[in-house]
């Protein structure tokens, strides 16, 4: 319970398209800065804030929140690497022209787990942010009264990497609390897949995210992100505390670092593509073991 | 909470005003990993400015999410108007690598060997 955090109020950004649930939980939590528990602080960089506080300078999002936004917790925080400071080199700005695709992979993970450090690790551009928005309810936003809004809007963290010259791959970051699942709907589609970060102290609070990749049939690897002051878990405790399937990836990664962060990417494409190459990736209890379920245990309509 | 009669900000309406109201329309929508790119073609000086904004920073390639980012303006809105302009010539989109129902073998690969050359 202690887990239910509101803390990823801090992330909703801009506030173009606050709906009336959301408004209702940021009175709750005294608004964005005020959000982030006392837990979150000493994590990765509390880097799930909106952290872009280079933000788009212009428009709507320069009045809420993007001083708010960066947590107290970053001061105190000994993860420097995610939070480079200063603009982006302006010729990195666009995509190689030699480009001709782009995929995108999900990360995922409560508050404070390391989704941003872990971005930013990785990209080639320091990370941007922008919002999801739960698009079918934007749609009636011109005719329909402000009590039937349901528009949530979330903000999200991404960054790019360039593979092979010819595809780009973008990694968005996404917060995992419940009310957030209509806007994940919009995100996981076309998805490759998920990483879903963990933080051991903290193991409850990856449910409700690794619920939505479950309900939302999104393959996705668990990646627990190394705090310093981790206890170190048996790999079966961790997975039974977490519920995964056997065939579910789980790696240990330090979102601060580059190759590890990359290893934990692997990790999962490796798991992409194992799953495209097994018989039936989409029922994993009939393909854990084609003999079991041979047996007539069907019920019978009486 | 917010009564129904409560206007708790104009900002929850005034990016679709840009729009003329339209959120998503009946056009395939552009993914937040759909490139774009101008095209080269010049948009009409009398185009709203918020048009122009986006040809003005697609003068390279950039995804549906950057040009939102880079903007400020919410990726529901940037979507609606790139649609105009890719529907007038003045920009051009590069769909996201298809993803059928998961990830193409191809594309997995493509990705697993660009990232292990990272490594």
């Amino acid at each position: 319970m202690g887990s239910k955090r509101n803390s990823d109020v801090v992330s909703v950004a801009g506030g173009t398209t606050v709906s009336s649930s959301d408004a209702a939980a940021v009175g709750t939590t005294g608004g964005p800065g005020a959000a982030d528990g006392p837990d979150a602080a000493g994590k990765t960089g509390a880097a799930d804030g909106p952290g872009a506080a280079d933000g788009p300078g212009d428009g709507h999002s320069a009045g809420a929140g993007t001083g708010a936004g960066a947590p107290t917790a970053d001061s105190s925080d000994p993860a420097g690497p995610e939070s480079p400071e200063g603009p982006a080199d302006s010729s990195d700005v666009y995509v190689s022209p030699s480009v001709s695709g782009a995929a995108k992979i999900l990360v995922v993970g409560p508050m404070g787990v390391g989704k941003t450090t872990l971005i930013s690790t990785v990209s080639e551009i320091k990370p941007l942010s922008t919002e999801a928005t739960m698009t079918q309810a934007g749609a009636r936003v011109d005719t329909a009264p402000p009590s039937a809004k349901t528009t949530t809007t979330v903000a999200l963290d991404f960054g790019r990497i360039t593979l092979g010259g010819e595809l780009v791959l973008y990694l968005f970051g996404t917060p995992g609390q419940h009310r957030f699942l209509p806007a994940w709907k919009d995100l996981a589609r076309g998805a490759l897949g998920a990483l879903a970060l963990v933080d051991t102290r903290d193991l409850s609070a990856s449910f409700d995210a690794i619920g939505h990749l479950e309900d939302l049939d999104v393959p996705f690897t668990v990646a627990v992100n190394a705090f310093p002051d981790s206890a170190l878990h048996d790999e079966g405790e961790l997975r039974t505390a977490l519920d995964l399937l056997p065939r579910t990836p789980l790696v240990i990664c330090d979102a601060r670092e580059y190759r590890s962060s990359l290893k934990a990417l692997i990790s999962l494409v490796t798991h992409l593509i194992a799953l495209n190459t097994a018989p039936s990736p989409t029922s994993p209890i009939s393909s854990v073991s084609p003999a079991a379920t041979a047996a007539p245990l069907a019920p019978e309509p009486s | 909470m917010i009564g129904p009669g409560e206007e708790r900000t104009t900002d929850a309406v005034r990016p679709y005003v840009i729009t003329g109201g339209r959120v998503g329309s009946a056009r395939a929508e552009l993914a937040l990993e759909t490139l774009v790119s101008a095209s080269g073609s010049a948009p009409d000086p009398s185009l709203q400015p918020e048009y122009r904004r986006i040809v003005e920073r697609c003068q390279g390639l950039l995804s549906v999410a950057e040009v939102a980012a880079h903007l400020g303006q919410s990726p529901a809105v940037v979507r609606v108007l790139l649609a105009d302009l890719i529907d007038w010539g003045h920009i051009r989109a590069r769909p996201p690598v298809p993803v059928a129902e998961h990830a193409d073998m191809d594309v997995l690969r493509k990705v697993l060997d660009g990232l292990e050359a990272k490594l």
